[in-house]
């Protein structure tokens, strides 16, 4: 016979969800015969079970507007849309040309350089790159729009960071039995200070658990999860570019 | 709308998907709690299973199959709003009903009392108990429709039973000897 400690909660479930092969069963039933505590769990475990398919048994039904409801107010409702529209544009066109002056242009332009400019003069960009794939395609686009990104900035002398954050089959890019462009890579870090690499902590563990044996490009972070840095990343105020 | 009315003469493959489209309907209400997204899933899970026809070979796994597609097309809801998220995470997710004073009236009412403790359930808890409970599916068929280990359909299971049994004493109302009652003393 089975001793009572060993039926944990999930094997009552099992039994509960009839999973248990026949000898099992037998001996789930001997224990349970003979122990009240673990008699009173099953009852609640079935009774759960009953009452959540009580539950559902009668899910409300969906209420859309019938296309008889549509077609009888329909036609006025069109018609009182059109002539609102109709004046609407009217007033709007007769209150914007009268306000549309040069002056105001030029005001508006001056304000937009404006902008422009304190973009220029302001604090270090930063952005997160989110690869998920391994698709070569993607790959090759998320380096190429990287190093792109990077010469700009540092063409126009303005201050950049960039974070490459690589996930579920991206992290093929960051591993060095795997990835295609190691040498790339490299380069690319040596080149940019300013830019670094980083993998998914759960996508690793578990590609460990799967058995295969990771190993990663020098150089590369391990963040707790790919969501987790983005989140903290965009929190931090960086923008967010998914390839 | 009936969707299948859209093609052609109906024939047994067609049949088949209506008479399960209810359970397929109870599911994804079970899921949502939202009458008209349950639907739209259903109606997105009937087209597709629709067009990829060809890829069940075996008729006799029909609903299984129904029931990955629906949700592929739960997961793939959730992956169109929130973008940022890995759906790994969504277990931590929780989509809970605002307390209304309607809702905290129906509670008085087993049936509100369930669906909206089943709610407040994790997602990923509330797939694994739903298809088991309402459904009655093996252990093996939820992992496979779910693509997740069998060992987490059973600790989901299991967390899911333990935080229905707080739930519902939580959201119970309360017994005769559990009020106050005001009484002269003479």
């Amino acid at each position: 016979m089975m001793p009572n400690q060993n039926i944990t909660d999930e094997h009552l479930n099992l039994f509960v969800d009839n999973q248990l092969d026949s000898a099992e069963k037998n001996q789930t039933y001997d224990a349970i015969s003979q122990d009240k505590q673990l008699q009173e769990k099953v009852c609640a475990l079935r009774g759960l079970k009953e009452v959540i398919q009580h539950a559902y048994s009668h899910p409300p039904a969906v209420v859309r507007p019938s296309a008889r409801e549509l077609r009888s107010w329909a036609p006025n409702y069109q018609a009182l849309a059109a002539c609102l529209l109709l004046l609407l544009g009217g007033v709007s066109g007769w209150l914007t040309h009268a306000w549309a002056s040069r002056e105001s242009n030029r005001e508006i332009t001056s304000m937009i350089q404006a902008v422009q400019r304190s973009d220029v003069a302001s604090e270090t960009r930063k952005v997160i790159i989110h690869v998920s794939n391994s698709s070569p395609m993607k790959i090759i686009t998320a380096l190429d729009e990287t190093e792109g990104l990077l010469n700009n900035y540092r063409r126009a002398n303005r201050q950049i960071q960039v974070e490459i954050i690589t996930n579920k089959r991206g992290v093929d890019l960051l591993r060095s039995d795997v990835s295609a462009h190691k040498k790339r890579i490299s380069l690319m870090q040596e080149k940019y200070p300013n830019l670094s690499f980083m993998v998914c902590g759960k996508t690793i563990s578990k590609l460990r658990n799967d058995g295969e044996s990771v190993a990663l490009l020098p150089h590369t972070g391990i963040a707790t999860s790919a969501a987790d840095q983005i989140q903290k990343r965009m929190h931090q105020g960086w923008g967010y570019i998914k390839i | 709308m009936n969707i299948l009315s859209l093609f052609c003469s109906p024939n047994d493959f067609q049949k088949q998907l209506e008479q399960i489209r209810p359970r397929l309907y109870r599911l994804a209400y079970s899921w949502s709690h939202n009458a008209a997204l349950a639907d739209d899933l259903v109606q997105e899970t009937l087209i597709k299973a629709l067009k990829n026809s060809s890829q069940l070979r075996d008729r006799a796994l029909l609903n299984s199959w129904l029931f990955s597609i629906l949700a592929n097309c739960w997961r793939d809801h959730f992956r169109k709003h929130r973008e940022m998220d890995d759906i790994e995470e969504l277990d931590d997710f929780r989509y809970a009903h605002e307390n209304t004073p309607e809702i905290a009236h129906s509670k008085s009412q087993i049936i509100s009392r369930v669906r909206s403790a089943i709610a407040q359930l994790p997602l990923g808890q509330r797939q694994v108990l739903t298809l088991i409970d309402l459904e009655e599916l093996s252990y093996i068929e939820v992992a496979a429709i779910l693509d997740i280990p069998i060992g987490t359909v059973m600790s989901r299971l299991c967390r899911a039973r333990v935080s229905m049994k707080a739930l519902l004493k939580e959201l119970a109302p309360l017994q005769p000897e559990q009020v106050i009652q005001i009484r002269r003393i003479k």
